[in-house]
């Protein structure tokens, strides 16, 4: 079976919309990267759908690079996050404000 | 190979006082004379040296690690050399160490820029010679609100240098054009004034000229003697040099058309720095005012498009060098036995202190213009030029601050030195042989400068004239 | 070779005698006497190649082209070089004996030395900018000198006064070097005289003139610039034997006369130097008549004679001109040793009203004084007369009417103040034990060490001078009175010795009046003034109630007078306080009020600025990555207007 790429674009869309608001609506900071990893793969989507559809293998390289960051980023990410519900009562990222100006 | 050497060793040497311990600064002080010492010999005895090149940008314009002897920048690196050798044998206190390592940090930025033939180098080692004498401030703990003024006003100017910098590589097409006058390159006229503007405007902070010398006093009063004797002797001059070195070779046009603004500015310091120096109480502060006007003057040659006058810049660039850093030794000799840098509260030295009273006599009469020294060779050659290329009035009326100059040095000799002796100040020990040593060779250096600069003004007069390509 | 050693031994001996005084000890003072009596042999051996046509020359070093330094010893510059040397050594003996037991005995002649090398500097060289050089080292030597008791405050004070008047006229011949530098090029005195009439025009050979005049009024005490002289009589009186009376003063007399093909070139210019020749002439010698200190009184001569001479050399009379600078350094030089002798034996006392009777005490001083009296006075046979006439009767001959009568009756008052001196110092009782109140003097509380820097504190009292004083004294009488014979009738020694010399021939003279008749109204002139000064002050009733009438006198001198014509005051106010005025003003006012000011408002406005971009720095991050989000969507719908929909 074969799909139209516009469906897989669209399912990309989707995907990145839900992580956009995930990452601005939710202040648990597991959830955000949760999130965040929803944006890197809605993004390898999009990658792979036109490398396929326009039969070049950039896109492919490039959703593999993106894999290799996204797999860095939560191991960074995810042991901030450990430390952070180890040492706070209770995390909520609105209180790490300190950079307010 | 020398040329980098002449750079990069001063200021390694210098970060490695670092490992020296605290205990042994008296031979940290040492080593860094003896350096200071070679570094003079180095580049006095290879006045040929060859360039050293290494290629670095390519886009958006062709830049090189460039360094290079040229015929103004071998007497600028000699003087630095010498000054700074100077101004070691008289660090004095429990910051010897650390002073003593970022004069020499000091010179070796200085020699970058006064050496760098490529306008990015330039103005790279512009903004690295301002940290030493920023950290030396800031390290003091109590001269902290100087230390920033000195750092904000020098980094504007030296943003507005990067920023015409980049401008003047994209246009040109290569920054690596210093003292290369085949390198004609086509700046146009609509960026041209933009570009000279961004120069001049570092420049004229650096230098100080009037009004941009508010930082100056300050800097000079609070720094301890032996650094302030390199920033007054040499760093100032980093603005002068540029105007010689970039400006009047490649922005020429442009530098015609500033003309009359710069000797505005420029009589403005010369009459400005003179009449407050008349007016100071403080002693380091009657010589940064006079230092703002004797550069004033340096500027109208700078200005002036005639060779004589360029002949005579560097001739009282050097003098000015000279017996400014004799100047801020002795006076810091002065401080330190007396504890006050105050005139009025000065008075009587002399009768116990011959050797004193002499250096500062010495100092001071170069610094006033008398004839047979240095001052006054850079003074009549750059008048003289100036009035010949037809700049009548400013020559005359650049005539009245060597009256001023006359009245307020005797006023700062006189008021330490003479009248009566007063009880309440401590009367300490007469010149000892370090800080002899240290102002002896300034002495010697500026009486034999004064009797024949033949050989300064050959190099500007042959190599820097038909470098800048004037008249 | 020779001319070297002329030139520099006396330097060597001054940065000896500076390095290694306090080593030395009295062997400083024979020491540098001995080094300016061998440059005076030497210059002595000179005299051949002096006269020699085309002098002699020696190249030194040369900056650039055309800017070529040397020395060169012509006729006029022997003339001067002997007279500093020699004069130079008797002073300097003279001072052995004077300082002795001064601390910074040795300090002295190392000063001396110095200036007798800055003065050589200055006649012996070759071009318009070594000229300079040599100015300004005897400014600073003669700043050294005046300032020597430099714990005085009246000498520090008079010391940098000096000097700063002084490089006023340097700076007035800096112009002139630029007028030089700018039409020929050179600097060489031989380039700028074969350049009047062609490359230098009339009017800018006047320029010339106008600038080297600033430089000789400043250095010769012409008026305005004279103040500088009465006070630096602070220095010690061997000091103003030899540069404030015989030698430095009169390098402006030296200069207009080195630039004689300029003045001879320059009606406007001999105009300008002639009037105020004479005007300085005449005011100083009316300022000499109401003075009471012994070397002020010499001082207001010495200002008068020079007045003649520039006058005298002014007006083209050039001869005539530097012959009376060959007597006045002799007389003049004779009248301040004797002074000196006086001084040192009242202990510092230089108030001629305190003296009086010193004829029987001290005979030899008094027979010193006179000759130097008889000689300024110009009475016939003594040397004054001869230059003195020479000078008087050259004015009438260049047509200047008027400078001749200024120059007859300074003849005059001459006689009137001199006479006057010698009266009250060498006639009736002695004063020096009067109360000073008696005297009309104010007595001013003194500051602290006004006396006694002079050798060790002592009493008052007279005490026969050393052997030393005397002698030198004694060998100047000689010249004092019979030097003026060298200029006795036309084609005398001395208009033979001249004859040829660069712009000296060109004076006209056409008299109005035979020079023997001239002579006959400048000495009865001269009577008049003597007979003035006798019915005041030598009459036997006079110098019975002496002191009543100086008493009476000094409460009575016209206070414009007193104050030498406000000139001080009002260069002080003018000049000194307004400048130091505008220099407090500028450091308290402009420079942290206007210039930081300035930059303090750039630094609050990029404040606000910065207070403005904080507001969006909230620290939470999903309103970064909201407006990261809105940042896309912009671009995004951007994108999407511009082409998307176009498409």
């Amino acid at each position: 079976m074969i799909v139209a790429p516009e469906n897989y674009v669209a399912l990309s869309a989707v995907l990145f919309t839900i992580g956009v608001v995930g990452v601005i609506a939710r202040r648990n900071p597991l959830i955000m990267l949760m999130s965040i990893e929803l944006l890197f793969n809605a993004a390898n989507l999009a990658l792979v759908t036109y490398a396929r559809a326009w039969v070049n293998n950039v896109g492919h390289i490039f959703a593999f690079l993106v894999i290799t960051v996204a797999a860095a980023e939560a191991a960074i990410g995810l042991a901030i996050v450990a430390v952070a519900f180890r040492n706070l009562p209770h995390v909520d990222v609105d209180d790490a404000a300190v950079l307010k100006g | 190979m020398i040329v980098s050497a002449l750079v990069l060793v001063p200021i390694l040497f210098g970060l490695a006082l670092y490992a020296v311990p605290r205990r042994a600064a008296g031979i940290a002080k040492g080593a860094s004379a003896v350096l200071a010492a070679l570094v003079f010999a180095l580049a006095a005895l290879e006045p040929q040296a060859p360039d050293a090149t290494v290629r670095w940008l390519s886009r958006p314009f062709a830049a090189a690690f460039h360094l290079g002897f040229g015929p103004i920048s071998f007497w600028l690196v000699l003087l630095l050399a010498l000054v700074t050798f100077s101004a070691l044998l008289v660090v004095r206190g429990s910051r010897m160490r650390e002073i003593a390592a970022q004069l020499l940090v000091l010179q070796g930025a200085m020699n970058g820029l006064f050496l760098a033939k490529d306008v990015l180098l330039f103005a790279l080692f512009w903004d690295l010679m301002l940290l030493p004498v920023f950290l030396v401030l800031v390290a003091g703990g109590t001269h902290g609100r100087t230390a920033w003024k000195y750092l904000l006003y020098n980094l504007v100017g030296g943003l507005a240098l990067l920023l015409a910098t980049a401008a003047f590589g994209v246009l040109a097409g290569t920054t690596d054009v210093i003292g290369n006058p085949a390198a004609r390159v086509g700046i146009g006229a609509t960026w041209g004034a933009w570009i000279f503007a961004g120069f001049a405007f570092a420049f004229l902070i650096k230098t100080p000229v009037f009004p941009f010398h508010t930082w100056m006093p300050e800097t000079y009063a609070d720094l301890p003697p032996p650094v302030v004797a390199v920033v007054s002797a040499v760093q100032s001059k980093a603005g002068l040099y540029g105007f010689l070195a970039i400006g009047v070779p490649f922005l020429g046009p442009e530098m015609a058309q500033a003309r009359p603004l710069m000797f505005v500015l420029g009589l403005s310091a010369l009459l400005y720095g003179a009449f407050v120096a008349l007016a100071e109480r403080d002693a380091k502060r009657v010589v940064a005012y006079s230092s703002l006007s004797h550069l004033g003057l340096i500027l109208l040659a700078v200005f002036s498009g005639s060779s004589l006058a360029y002949a005579g810049a560097l001739v009282y660039i050097i003098a000015h060098g000279l017996f400014s850093a004799a100047l801020f030794i002795v006076l810091g000799a002065v401080e330190q036995r007396e504890e006050t840098r105050d005139l009025l509260r000065l008075g009587g030295l002399g009768a116990r202190n011959p050797q004193l009273a002499g250096a500062l006599m010495l100092a001071a009469l170069a610094a006033l213009g008398l004839p047979g020294l240095a001052g006054f060779a850079g003074e009549i050659l750059i008048l003289t030029g100036l009035y010949r290329a037809g700049y009548g009035w400013p020559a005359v009326i650049a005539l009245l601050p060597i009256v001023l100059a006359a009245a307020y040095m005797l006023r700062v000799f006189q008021s330490i030195m003479n009248g009566p002796e007063h009880p309440d100040l401590p009367q300490r020990r007469d010149l000892t042989w370090l800080e002899g040593l240290a102002v002896a060779p300034l002495v010697a250096a500026f009486v034999w400068l004064g009797i024949d600069p033949a050989s300064v003004v050959a190099a500007m007069v042959a190599g820097g004239a038909h470098v800048a390509g004037v008249r | 070779m020779m001319l070297a050693f002329v030139w520099l031994a006396p330097l060597a001996g001054g940065i000896l005698l500076w390095a290694f005084g306090p080593q030395l000890r009295s062997w400083a003072g024979p020491i540098g006497s001995a080094l300016i009596g061998a440059s005076f042999l030497a210059t002595c051996a000179l005299w051949g190649s002096a006269t020699a046509p085309g002098a002699l020359h020696v190249p030194l070093v040369s900056w650039l082209h055309g800017w070529n330094f040397g020395l060169q010893l012509d006729r006029l510059s022997l003339i001067w070089s002997l007279i500093i040397t020699g004069v130079g050594f008797l002073i300097h003996v003279y001072s052995i004996g004077y300082m002795d037991g001064d601390r910074a005995f040795a300090r002295f002649f190392a000063y001396m030395n110095f200036f007798v090398f800055a003065m050589l500097t200055l006649v012996l060289s070759d071009n318009v900018i070594g000229l300079l050089v040599g100015w300004g080292l005897v400014g600073l030597a003669s700043y050294f000198l005046i300032g020597f008791w430099f714990d005085r405050p009246s000498a520090v004070a008079a010391a940098r006064k000096a000097f700063v008047m002084n490089v006023v006229g340097d700076v007035g011949m800096m112009f002139a070097i630029f007028l030089i530098v700018a039409k020929l090029g050179a600097i060489g005195y031989a380039d700028v005289f074969a350049g009047v009439g062609h490359a230098l025009d009339s009017g800018t050979v006047f320029l010339i003139c106008v600038g080297l005049f600033v430089g000789c009024a400043a250095k010769s005490a012409q008026v305005p610039l004279h103040t500088w002289l009465p006070d630096a009589m602070e220095g010690p009186t061997p000091v103003s034997a030899l540069i404030h009376a015989a030698t430095m003063v009169t390098a402006g007399v030296y200069l207009i006369a080195r630039f004689a093909p300029l003045w001879s070139a320059s009606a406007e210019a001999r105009e300008m130097a002639g009037v105020i020749g004479g005007l300085t002439a005449i005011s100083g010698a009316v300022l000499g008549c109401v003075q009471w200190d012994i070397k002020r009184i010499l001082a207001y001569s010495t200002m008068s004679q020079i007045g003649y001479m520039i006058m005298g050399v002014g007006v083209g009379a050039f001869t005539g001109g530097v012959f009376h600078f060959l007597t006045h350094a002799f007389f003049k030089a004779q009248l301040f040793l004797g002074a000196g002798i006086i001084i040192h034996a009242l202990a510092n006392q230089q108030d001629v009203r305190r003296m009086g009777g010193l004829r029987t005490r001290m005979p030899f001083a008094f027979l010193a004084m006179l000759v130097g009296v008889l000689a300024i006075c110009g009475v016939p046979g003594f040397s004054g007369f001869f230059s003195k006439d020479d000078v008087i009767y050259g004015t009438l001959a260049a047509g200047h009417p008027w400078l001749y009568a200024v120059g007859v009756l300074t003849a005059g008052i001459t006689a009137y103040y001199m006479f006057r001196l010698l009266f009250v110092t060498f006639f009736g009782p002695y004063r020096g034990d009067v109360d000073a109140a008696a005297l009309g003097i104010a007595v001013e509380p003194s500051g602290p060490s006004v006396a006694g820097h002079h050798a060790e504190e002592e009493e008052p009292h007279h005490h026969a001078p050393p052997g030393l004083m005397n002698v030198p004294v004694a060998i100047l009488i000689l010249p004092t009175i019979f030097i003026g014979w060298l200029d006795f009738g036309e084609g005398s020694p001395w208009k033979q010795f001249f004859r040829g010399f660069p712009g000296f021939d060109a004076a006209a003279t056409s008299a109005a009046m035979p020079e023997l008749a001239s002579t006959g109204l400048v000495l009865a002139v001269v009577a008049a003034g003597f007979t003035l000064a006798y019915a005041r002050y030598g009459t036997t009733a006079a110098l019975r109630d002496a002191v009543a009438r100086l008493r009476n006198e000094t409460l009575r001198t016209p206070p414009v007078l007193v104050h030498a014509y406000y000139f001080d005051a009002a260069y002080e106010l003018i000049f000194a306080r307004s400048a130091r005025a505008l220099g407090s003003w500028f450091d308290r006012v402009i420079d942290p009020h206007v210039i930081d000011a300035g930059v303090r408002e750039v630094a609050i406005s990029s404040e606000w600025l910065g207070h403005l971009f904080r507001s969006f720095q909230t620290g939470l991050v999903r309103v970064y990555a909201l407006s990261l989000v809105f940042g896309v969507a912009c671009f995004v719908a951007y994108y999407a207007l511009a082409f998307g929909v176009s498409r």
